[in-house]
């Protein structure tokens, strides 16, 4: 049996430092040590829950769970990042896929995927030396309607039992959620951040209550925390796959300028 | 509200084919045409800001991509080695 050695969740994104460089660097700051404490737990393989940016999904073909199931990938290049390619872990991603969808849970399996910053900034800054392999997980909240919080935890649930009932007993796996907090992109309210929903959300999640946020609407979330809010439903799945873990809180900036609410958060594991 | 007729087809065909991009600054008619993009929503393609691209129904995650590729993005670019070189 396998078993899950680290979860972490941090904000997939970065902004321009122009302006707000003590801000910038808190933030990257944070996401340095959240790295650190990620490489500490010695994974062997990581899983990034995150959602895809329509770079790798189309609207008319909607796919609000899914899994990419190579043993090799070449990122999509967004934002001017890296193309050189990563490790993937065909195996496990595709007995996971089996295992989800045995129980019910459609879990989708793109033919082709090139993973957006979504996948590759947590990665970039928490592997920087690039010797993980990762299973890029997809919680897709660009669609409408998309991932619901519920389903988000159950898929949660699904990858914590897959790990422990069929991975190798030898296996380390480290989550890490990616994307959020509030952020409202593409839209009139564009710039703006809830902070105080924001830390909500991080209390609930300290506390090692995440259950109860599986009880939200994606509506809620969406009002709260605007439609880049909705990446939420990543940590949620995160959740899903620790309950009742208690957590801390390593960053949180709120960055108009970035349109982001900036944050990361470490858990601990059982 | 649904997004004008072959406007979401079109941007979705940029992601994928990113050497048509320069289109929309030199000759977007013939991405229009491509995509049987209806005229009347053709100039505010052209020229449109982010709320106005969001009236017209596109998918907030499209219009920043359209912004971007027509050099009118909503948030200033930065290399991303300003972090990356420091991990």
């Amino acid at each position: 049996m396998g078993k899950i050695v680290g979860a972490f969740a941090m904000s997939h994104v970065l902004g321009a430092p122009g302006g707000l460089e003590e801000q910038a660097e808190r933030v990257f700051e944070g996401m340095k040590e959240l790295g650190r404490q990620l490489r500490q737990a010695r994974p062997t393989l990581l899983i990034v829950i995150t959602s895809d940016h329509l770079n790798n999904f189309r609207l008319d073909q909607p796919m609000p769970f899914a899994i990419g199931t190579a043993d090799s990938y070449t990122p999509y290049g967004d934002m001017g990042l890296p193309t050189d390619p990563i490790r993937g872990d065909a195996s496990f991603s595709t007995g996971f896929a089996m295992f989800a969808n045995d129980r019910g849970f459609k879990l989708s399996k793109p033919m082709r995927l090139r993973p957006d910053h979504g996948v590759m900034i947590p990665l970039g800054i928490v592997d920087p030396k690039r010797e993980l392999p990762i299973v890029p997980l997809y919680v897709n909240t660009v669609y409408t309607p998309g991932p619901t919080p519920q389903e988000s935890w159950r898929l949660g649930e699904l990858l914590r039992a897959y790990i422990e009932e069929y991975c190798k007993a030898d296996e380390r796996v480290a989550l890490l959620a990616g994307g959020g907090l509030s952020h409202w992109l593409g839209v009139p309210e564009e710039g703006r951040v809830n902070e105080a929903w924001d830390r909500w959300f991080m209390d609930v999640l300290t506390a090692g209550k995440g259950a109860s946020l599986a009880n939200l609407s994606n509506e809620q979330i969406l009002a709260d925390a605007g439609n880049g809010g909705l990446e939420v439903n990543a940590w949620i799945a995160l959740a899903g796959a620790v309950p009742g873990a208690t957590g801390e809180c390593l960053f949180y900036e709120a960055i108009p300028a970035w349109a982001s609410g900036m944050a990361g958060m470490s858990f601990q594991v059982r | 509200m649904a997004a004008p007729r072959g406007v979401h087809e079109l941007i979705e065909h940029l992601i994928e084919t990113p050497t048509d991009r320069g289109l929309i600054r030199t000759s977007p008619d013939i991405l229009f045409d491509r995509f049987d993009v209806p005229a009347e929503v053709r100039e505010t393609l052209r020229g449109g800001g982010r709320d106005d691209l969001h009236r017209l129904g596109i998918h907030p995650n499209l219009v920043i991509k359209w912004l971007i590729w027509s050099g009118r993005p909503t948030m200033p670019f930065f290399p991303i080695d300003y972090y990356f070189a420091r991990r």
